[in-house]
């Protein structure tokens, strides 16, 4: 684990989607990291406004994803969220008021959770970033396999790409 | 009928949920364990080329891709009838011994560990990683993150990918490694090695700590049952490929099956409470929940796969495995009887990544590692084929059914964590009678010991029952005859 080495540093901002990608909604992280792809692709001004972003998208959590984010300054992690709000509704919060409130990504399968896994890095002396956001999309069931995502889901993305531009600090220009 | 729910169990992967129903004076009656069910895996794989198995699969859950991965291509290599070539073996098998040591680091340090490590009785904060850390050191915890690291990089060389391999196909690899590449993997070994020969020296400090040495030794945690895992031709241990050697509680050979007749040895008990199925024995039969050699349930994972075995394969291994047998089951009757204690599955465990470490260095050495003839391309048509490896939590088959384009029809997956849902159902019931009893105040240590014997297996319900992945709070609910609640104990996981 690097410890403020930044010689091979690339960006410093990271987006990642969580969750499975072929379980349903579960997947709508990577999904959404991919919808942002597309918009950054194609949308110059944002893409220069937002600057030097990573995209990624895991299927671990807990060490894994930890192990993740040494180096940058910034993350933004994208997870379907199970709970009370209507399917495809987004949340952005930071990941001290997310706790437990995730399909469980965070909280990793055969792992500990993330917030004792950044403790276990910062305490092995990792460069680790402070300021973690997460996106949430609800979603109403995470137990099917499918490639697909329900309508309600689907139909989030894109508030969902605008929320992570908030996040990053580029204000989409509508904002719905 | 009073009736206590842990729900769910923390550190673990999976929504499990523990029930313990009392009678009217308080002892306990039934225990019934319970996780809620991912669907449609089987159907999601049917109409897909066999080819995409090993891709498809490994994306089950993040636990253990690589061995979903190796052997759903071993599958797929049956399925089309051929041989990989020696170098591509080697390399799978370089690749699924990297990644032992990497998983078996994680659940010594991190998950199931933290019990024997940090103490069964230090307060729940403690025990966890982070209790660790406070336990062996900071160089130490900062070797434990190196191990995983290294691992990472090893499967990345070769699968392709961090976490998600991708290069075994039917037939092989789709490529092989450099001389660079391999001196660097025989670097990462050589540390790995170093890190679990110091893991066994942790071991044994915390062995002398009279708590932690009841929870490995102790009978609370004993079941005499089958055991059952994959051995070489010369009946040691093996990861990646071998025969099935089953022995019985006595120590007696019950026999050995190469991975394709599995079907004529484990049959699955169905019980009308829960959908998880319960392998047992078919030559024996199922004869309940219930010890010895008349009862067909057996026992996988690192202590099924050290007593179906007759040794290790690596000169330090086989030291650490002669220790493990001469401490806890001395030879009677001129043989070696198995170990039943289910807490010393965490020692087995750490003899298993000795011996995978050791095994990485001799597999680097091999003149062939670097062999560009990584892949015989089928020529066959597809039928039917079986792949099996020893996942960390126990063996695990792939079975595919194709028609003669290749395309998947039918799809049977028997995964580690499935072999043992009857011992550990058997084991927390064991715990349970053991700890509560009528006029014995159920608390959080209690109801955390019941929770230790079922992470003594190291449980993975991830794919199990594809159960969704969480860690979440333990909460206990107490009930009465009626069923109304009297007390709920809650603790954040």
């Amino acid at each position: 684990m690097s410890s403020g080495a930044t010689a091979e540093r690339r960006s410093t901002t990271l987006v990642v989607g969580l969750g499975n990608p072929i379980l349903g909604d579960d997947g709508v992280g990577w999904r959404v990291v991919d919808a942002l792809e597309a918009r950054l692709a194609g949308d110059r001004a944002t893409r220069l406004a937002v600057g030097d972003v990573e995209l990624d998208c895991v299927a671990v959590g807990g060490l894994s994803l930890m192990e993740r984010l040494v180096g940058y300054d910034r993350v933004v992690l994208v997870d379907a969220v199970l709970g009370d709000d209507w399917p495809g509704a987004v949340t952005m919060a930071s990941l001290a008021e997310t706790a437990c409130r995730l399909a469980g990504h965070l909280d990793a399968a055969h792992d500990v959770p993330l917030t004792e896994a950044l403790a276990v890095g910062r305490a092995l002396g990792a460069e680790l970033p402070d300021d973690i956001t997460v996106v949430g999309v609800a979603v109403e069931r995470v137990d099917v396999f499918g490639e697909r995502l329900s309508p309600e889901v689907a139909a989030a993305l894109d508030v969902a790409v605008d929320a992570i531009l908030v996040a990053l600090g580029r204000r989409p220009a509508m904002v719905v | 009928m009073t009736r206590l729910t842990i729900d769910p169990i923390t550190r673990l992967e999976g929504h499990g949920k523990i029930e313990i129903f009392l009678d009217d004076k308080g002892d306990v009656e039934r225990t019934y364990f319970q996780v809620p069910e991912l669907r449609g895996f089987e159907s999601f794989c049917v109409g897909r080329p066999v080819e995409e198995m090993p891709t498809l699969t490994n994306r089950i859950c993040g636990v253990c891709p690589e061995a979903h991965h190796l052997a759903a291509a071993k599958a797929a290599d049956a399925v089309y009838g051929v041989d990989p070539p020696r170098p591509a073996k080697l390399l799978r098998e370089l690749l699924y011994c990297a990644f032992f040591v990497t998983d078996h680091t994680t659940h010594f340090y991190a998950l199931g560990g933290p019990d024997v490590l940090v103490g069964p009785d230090a307060p729940v904060a403690d025990r966890n990683i982070l209790g660790v850390i406070r336990k062996v050191g900071l160089e130490f915890g900062s070797r434990v993150i190196e191990t995983r690291r290294g691992g990472h990089r090893v499967i990345e060389i070769i699968g392709g990918r961090r976490i998600h391999p991708c290069t075994s196909v039917p037939g092989g690899l789709t490529k092989g490694i450099s001389e660079d590449e391999r001196a660097e993997i025989e670097t990462i070994a050589h540390s790995m090695l170093d890190f679990a020969v110091s893991s066994l020296d942790v071991f044994d400090q915390v062995m002398t700590d009279g708590p932690t040495r009841d929870l490995v030794l102790g009978d609370l945690f004993r079941h005499e049952t089958y055991y059952s895992g994959l051995v070489d031709d010369a009946g040691r241990v093996a990861l990646y490929d071998g025969r099935v050697n089953v022995v019985a509680p006595d120590g007696e050979s019950l026999g050995s099956y190469a991975p394709a007749e599995y079907q004529d040895w484990i049959a699955e008990h169905v019980e009308p409470w829960t959908y998880l199925t319960f392998p047992y024995l078919r030559k024996i039969g199922w004869k309940g929940f219930v010890d010895g050699k008349d009862s067909g349930v057996y026992c996988v994972g690192p202590l099924g796969r050290l007593n179906a075995a007759n040794g290790m394969a690596t000169p330090r291994a086989q030291e650490a495995y002669e220790r493990y047998f001469a401490t806890l089951s001395p030879a009677t009757n001129g043989h070696r009887q198995p170990v039943h204690q289910r807490g010393a599955s965490h020692w087995a465990r750490l003899i298993e990544m000795l011996y995978a470490a050791e095994r990485m260095l001799e597999l680097v050495a091999d003149p062939e590692i670097t062999s560009a003839d990584v892949r015989t391309v089928p020529t066959e048509t597809p039928t039917e084929g079986v792949g099996m490896v020893e996942a960390p939590r126990g063996t695990l088959t792939h079975h595919y059914w194709t028609d003669e384009r290749g395309i998947v029809t039918r799809v049977n997956l028997i995964v580690g964590t499935t072999n043992n849902h009857a011992p550990i159902a058997m084991s927390i019931d064991r715990a349970a009678r053991g700890l509560i009893r009528a006029g014995v105040v159920v608390d959080n240590g209690l109801l955390n010991r019941i929770e230790m014997a079922f992470r003594a297996y190291d449980p993975c319900f991830g794919c199990a029952t594809h159960t969704l992945p969480g860690h979440m709070p333990l909460e206990v609910t107490i009930r009465d005859a009626r069923g109304d609640t009297i007390d709920v104990l809650r603790r954040d996981g």
